[in-house]
């Protein structure tokens, strides 16, 4: 349930949004907290050109995948209420917002405050989970982030559109993208599928060519270990000689970033969210 | 050249002997009386001396007679076989009078017409005579046994094959062989590295260091065995090593009843070649195993030299078993000392790729379910 100061201060942030942006004067058909637009760039950072072309994205995938993909910019969550983080204001958004489509209210936030480059990109509903996975959210962000470090706003928001709609439809495929089909470890689908072929394959060759020599063994003898007289071995020298030393460093790297995604799936908190955090 | 043959017969009904491994006599498989290896050789020696004073006696009676001929005789030079010439050798069975042709390396064989076992002792005469015989200890039945034994477990064998025992012939064979003794001196040079990492803060830090190996020095090898007969493969004979030559005997023709013997037909020096490479490569991995504690070891110099020392001579036993599939000629062997048994089996590729699915298939489910889990 959410605390009445913070609806209070979220009433605050609807009418400032609705003052900034004549879109949010406009009222969904639902009810009154709904959002009208999927693209919401309080922060100015598109054209129209651009919001025109990626909220019409973004309507559509939302549409033929019956979960919502949306963007909100901000100059600074901070200033909307006493959040502890992007991340829980970027959920009470969510709700308040009554954002998502369907029963289960299935949708994907991503969220740019603009004051300390802070992102934070959350999932909602059962369906929405299957398809962004915890692995699948990463992806999802390494491709948007490095066009926001260099404020390439526009390249970033497509590459997210574009994002939300692959993974959706590989999920509607069944086959959301987690580490079983692209592990940590950089194995992908097709070497997984090489692995799961070829050391079988190998394997089996090597036994049966085993059993295979086992049947033809004759061959002629190479060596004569067995003919060596007892004590017939005399090394009358033996010299080591130490010539020089080459020393070499490495720098070592740190730790894969893709560790933290243990079994694959999808974490979702106690209010149903999933997620991840940062800056850009 | 040898031109006679004998049959070692018992002493008391005339039978014929035959060496027994098992007990190391030669027995007669008629009065069932056995003899020891001393006293058919005492005996036969006796034999001996009397045939050799009544062929001079027989000569000097003959050369009385040519001088009373009139010099008639049979030209049947365009009919007559000359056998020799072809390399092959006429001798008369001494139980039947029968004729045997055999070649020219046979030295000991059996009559194809009454089955006595024969020897053809003139064959070991002068340089062709072994140091050596190591007599049979195994007999024919083992060697079947053997056979069949060697086919269970091979799970790539045709059914129809291990089913069906078409043995075609089983012979024990005394095989020619040259036991070189020698010496195998070696220098040798190598660039090693011993190549040391460690981590220090951030870094990893690798230390190579840089060496020169020299090992010098000689091993010496006794008795490599290389048969000296053409019509024994090699490698057949080199697999059903080794022999225990402290059983081997001094050479006596009297362990040759009931198996074929045959003299070298490869002289020493073409077969000291095989023994010069096999005891040049044992010396080289010799050396190499005494260099020890590198990462990596490159030889940068050999200088191998095989020095030839004492050569012996020895008949040692080998039985040989030959079998037919799908028209071709299976040759197994067994050592008549060991019992080592060895020959190569055909091989059935119905089974190969039934086994080949057995092993992948059920691999391959279980990494697609643990692939998946991960």
């Amino acid at each position: 349930m959410m605390k009445k100061g913070t609806l209070a201060l979220l009433l605050i942030l609807a009418v400032l949004l609705l003052g900034t942006i004549p879109a949010f004067a406009e009222t969904g058909q639902s009810g009154q907290n709904r959002l009208p637009y999927d693209i919401s760039d309080t922060a100015g950072l598109m054209t129209s050109e651009q919001w025109q072309k990626l909220e019409t994205a973004a309507e559509q995938i939302s549409e033929r995948y019956q979960c919502g993909v949306y963007i909100v910019t901000l100059d600074d969550y901070k200033s909307y209420g006493s959040y502890s983080s992007i991340r829980s204001f970027s959920e009470d958004f969510y709700t308040h917002y009554q954002m998502g489509m369907g029963e289960r209210r299935n949708g994907i936030l991503l969220v740019l405050s603009m004051a300390d480059r802070d992102y934070s990109l959350i999932a909602y509903g059962s369906d929405a989970h299957y398809a962004f996975t915890d692995y699948g959210k990463q992806v999802l962000a390494d491709s948007f982030l490095d066009n926001f470090g260099r404020n390439d706003w526009y390249g970033g928001f497509s590459d997210y559109v574009e994002g939300c709609s692959e993974l959706l439809a590989r999920a509607a495929s069944g086959q959301p993208l987690d580490v079983s089909y692209e592990s940590r470890d950089g194995i992908t689908e097709e070497v997984g599928t090489a692995v799961v072929i070829g050391v079988p394959l190998l394997v089996g060759v090597g036994a049966c060519e085993g059993m295979r020599r086992r049947m033809k063994p004759v061959a002629r003898q190479s060596r004569a270990d067995e003919y060596i007289v007892p004590g017939g071995i005399h090394l009358d020298i033996k010299k080591d000689v130490f010539l020089t030393r080459t020393v070499s460093r490495t720098p070592i790297r740190t730790e894969n970033r893709d560790s933290h995604y243990g079994g694959g799936g999808t974490t979702v908190n106690s209010g149903g969210f999933s997620g991840q955090s940062g800056k850009f | 050249m040898p031109s006679q043959v004998t049959n070692y017969q018992c002493p008391s009904c005339m039978g014929p002997l035959r060496y027994d491994g098992a007990s190391g006599k030669l027995q007669c498989d008629y009065c069932g009386s056995s003899f020891t290896t001393a006293e058919i050789e005492k005996i036969y020696q006796e034999k001996l001396e009397q045939a050799e004073q009544a062929a001079v006696d027989a000569a000097a009676a003959e050369a009385e007679q040519t001088g009373e001929h009139d010099g008639e005789e049979w030209d049947n030079s365009s009919t007559v076989w000359d056998a020799e010439r072809d390399g092959m050798k006429i001798y008369n069975c001494p139980s039947c009078g029968a004729q045997m042709i055999c070649d020219q390396t046979t030295a000991a064989t059996s009559c194809p017409y009454c089955g006595n076992p024969s020897v053809v002792p003139g064959q070991f005469h002068g340089m062709l005579k072994p140091d050596y015989i190591l007599p049979f200890k195994l007999s024919k039945e083992e060697a079947v046994e053997s056979l069949r034994k060697y086919y269970r477990g091979k799970s790539l064998l045709p059914k129809k094959f291990s089913a069906s025992n078409h043995l075609e012939e089983i012979k024990g064979v005394y095989v020619p062989f040259w036991l070189f003794d020698g010496k195998v001196s070696a220098d040798i040079s190598y660039k090693a590295t011993r190549v040391l990492s460690a981590r220090q803060g951030n870094e990893m830090v690798t230390t190579t260091e840089y060496y020169d190996v020299r090992r010098a020095g000689t091993v010496r090898f006794t008795r490599i065995p290389a048969d000296g007969s053409r019509k024994m493969p090699d490698d057949l004979m080199d697999s059903i090593e080794p022999f225990d030559y402290s059983e081997l005997k001094p050479f006596s023709t009297v362990y040759m009843p009931g198996f074929l013997a045959d003299i070298y037909d490869v002289d020493d020096r073409e077969s000291f070649e095989r023994a010069q490479t096999r005891s040049a490569n044992t010396t080289l991995s010799v050396f190499d195993s005494s260099v020890s504690g590198y990462s990596t070891l490159t030889p940068t110099r050999r200088d191998v030299k095989v020095q030839r020392e004492k050569t012996a001579y020895a008949l040692l036993p080998v039985w040989m078993l030959s079998t037919k599939w799908n028209g071709k000629n299976l040759i197994f062997a067994m050592n008549g000392q060991t019992g080592k048994f060895i020959g190569d089996l055909p091989v059935s590729m119905g089974r190969y790729f039934a086994y080949l699915a057995g092993i992948a298939v059920p691999l391959a489910a279980v990494l697609a379910i643990l692939l998946k889990m991960m």
